[in-house]
């Protein structure tokens, strides 16, 4: 029986189980309540991320799912790099998805503790900060720039460092 | 990235030179990368260190920025220190050949010749000036000390002590106010740390106090000596002491000045061990790492007392010596090392694998470099009269593998603690300099002579500048010139 989410804009979407327990909120409540065939309201998420986010579960639904003390490793963690991106993933993130899209799907992964997806989220907006200048990360993201000059000074000269590496 | 928590796994991903780009975006992501120190940068320590999957040393006060800085640092400073001491080895003795540092070539004599390449026009050294910071209303008593882990060094005057924040360029003022000098002999005095992020500060007639380098709090304050001065080392809540001077009482069946107290900053009620040092003259001074304490004796100030002495063997004072105990039970733990010569010791250090006896014959320099498993001499550095004599500033590298002097005659030698060779920094401007280094970066106080008018008050004549020296890239020379 399939599961059905549907989306904060009232928009349904018929899933395989095994596609939405990617999800370990939808996993969790799963177990919980059981598979009653009413949709499961998700509030948080629009139609159109909902979709995108199922997308990428259909397309990881046999990976082996993520200890859970994998996740606590703090320093195992550190040592992924933002490149080890695989070509389907790096395909996803890019079709034709705008930063606004593109931090809805790093939210909507954050609620549905869908760890893959939130880590592939940010390493892509890590690797599109990668070799910008203070400027330029401020145009990417549309940042204020709400430094003092004086502040801003400072903190230059703090990192300077790092700017002759 | 609206979620803080999100926002930490994406710099979580970024190399140094990103993230200190993504603290100069905007107030809450230099906020937010402040609050997050070492969840941020430990994958970019992780990195730095020589084994795969795990983590270079930290020490407790150091964030993995601080490590990954302090590496950064290093990793250009030591390839080129390794270079000239190759160099070298060919033709030199290395334990007596000075080396090139930031531009001045010296030979063993002492006499300098400038490479006037790298030399600016107004006949000063480059160096890369970090930042330059006048500080309040400096006396002419001046005095730094570093403490970890935000790298603030304490200056003072009479009276005034005050924290600097060399990375925020910004001081703190002690929160108390210490007695006024006057009703004291001596003025206050910082004293010598290793491995602690408290200052700790003589405040006159044997009174110590301690304090929070961070918060500027009060610790601990004690008589620590029943006497009119207090010398000694804080190592962590430890602190070592003695009286270097004669007592006013002559009735003391033993000499004040041979007994070493060690204190711990947690109870100030009585030193926890005591002891009188088993040498044949009174202490000069005291070191310690936490585990060993070191006294020497030895000074030219017991020559001039065995030359008023008639009856005295003059032999029996030219001699210096060590001796080292356990910094828990008073214990004599380590051989005394066999040193003999007629030496006027200036200062100990250590650190965790060595002691080091700054001694000054003639009018020289020598440094000796005392191994703490064996007790043995590894190095006899002699910096010959290159080096005109200090007596203040020493600091031992965060790393423990060298030894920073200043003379007081603006030359800075930097001593290869393992390998024994040596390297002098010159300036060419007689400034007025004062210690210390710290993180790769050397912190001085200079008195600014550039205009500067007999009738110019202190505020104005003093300046507080640290500067990146070693190592530098001649391809990124500075574009500040002092």
């Amino acid at each position: 029986m399939p599961v059905i989410l549907q989306a904060s804009d009232g928009q349904q979407f018929p899933i395989e189980k095994n596609v939405a327990e990617r999800s370990m909120l939808l996993k969790n409540m799963l177990e919980d309540v059981g598979d009653a065939g009413d949709p499961i309201p998700l509030p948080n998420v629009s139609g159109s991320i909902l979709k995108n986010v199922i997308e990428y579960c259909e397309h990881h639904k046999d990976d082996p799912h993520f200890a859970a003390e994998e996740d606590k490793e703090v320093f195992e963690s550190s040592r992924k790099k933002p490149d080890d991106i695989d070509e389907w993933d790096a395909n996803f993130m890019k079709a034709g998805k705008g930063n606004e899209e593109l931090f809805e799907i790093i939210l909507a992964a954050n609620y549905l503790d869908i760890k893959p997806l939130l880590d592939l989220g940010c390493k892509t907006v890590a690797n599109m900060i990668k070799g910008k200048t203070p400027e330029q990360i401020r145009e990417m993201f549309n940042i204020e720039n709400d430094f003092t000059p004086e502040e801003e000074d400072q903190i230059r000269r703090e990192n300077e460092w790092a700017a002759d590496a | 990235m609206d979620l803080p928590e999100i926002a930490v796994k994406v710099f979580q991903y970024l190399e140094p030179v990103a993230l200190s780009r993504c603290e100069r975006a905007c107030r809450a992501w230099h906020a937010c990368l402040a609050a997050n120190t070492n969840a941020v940068w430990v994958r970019a320590a992780a990195e730095l260190s020589p084994e795969p999957g795990m983590l270079p040393a930290r020490r407790t006060w150091e964030t993995w920025k601080d490590v990954v800085r302090l590496k950064h640092c290093w990793g250009r400073t030591l390839p080129k220190m390794a270079a000239e001491s190759r160099d070298q080895r060919g033709e030199l003795d290395v334990r007596n050949a000075p080396t090139v540092v930031d531009g001045i070539r010296w030979n063993g004599a002492g006499e300098g010749g400038e490479d006037s390449e790298k030399v600016s026009a107004d006949g000063r050294n480059r160096v890369t000036v970090m930042d330059s910071y006048s500080a309040g209303s400096f006396r002419d008593c001046i005095q730094t000390q570093q403490i970890g882990p935000n790298v603030v060094f304490t200056v003072m005057g009479v009276r005034d002590v005050r924290a600097i924040d060399i990375r925020a360029s910004s001081e703190k003022t002690l929160s108390v106010a210490l007695p006024v000098a006057a009703c004291h002999r001596e003025p206050p005095r910082l004293q010598r740390v290793f491995l602690s992020d408290m200052v700790p500060l003589h405040e006159g007639m044997g009174w110590m106090s301690f304090w929070d380098a961070q918060t500027l709090q009060q610790i601990a304050r004690f008589r620590a000596i029943t006497d009119d001065y207090c010398q000694g080392q804080l190592c962590g809540s430890s602190y070592a002491c003695f009286n270097p001077r004669w007592s006013d009482d002559g009735d003391e069946e033993v000499d004040a000045r041979r007994t070493v107290r060690m204190w711990k900053l947690e109870d100030p009620q009585c030193p926890r061990v005591a002891w009188n040092a088993q040498l044949p003259s009174h202490v000069v001074d005291v070191a310690q790492n936490g585990s060993v304490v070191a006294c020497a004796f030895g000074s030219l100030l017991d020559l001039a007392e065995s030359e008023d002495d008639e009856d005295s063997e003059d032999d029996e004072h030219h001699l210096f010596g060590l001796e080292f105990r356990s910094a828990r039970t008073g214990n004599l733990i380590r051989p005394v090392p066999d040193l003999t010569g007629v030496q006027d010791i200036i200062f100990l250090t250590m650190t965790r694998f060595h002691c080091l006896v700054v001694r000054a014959p003639n009018n020289g320099q020598v440094v000796t470099i005392v191994d703490l498993a064996t007790a043995e001499v590894v190095h006899e550095i002699d910096l010959k009269l290159s080096f005109t004599r200090t007596y203040g500033g020493l600091h031992v590298s965060d790393d423990e593998t060298m030894l920073i002097l200043w003379s007081s005659s603006n030359q800075l030698a930097c001593l290869d603690l393992l390998r024994g060779t040596w390297s002098l920094h010159q300036r060419t401007v007689d400034d007025e300099l004062f210690d210390k280094w710290a993180y790769g970066v050397w912190v001085a106080v200079e008195k600014d002579r550039r205009g500067a008018q007999e009738s110019d008050s202190d505020v104005q004549r003093y300046t507080v500048v640290w500067k990146c020296i070693g190592g530098i890239d001649p391809a990124k020379r500075p574009h500040a010139v002092l």
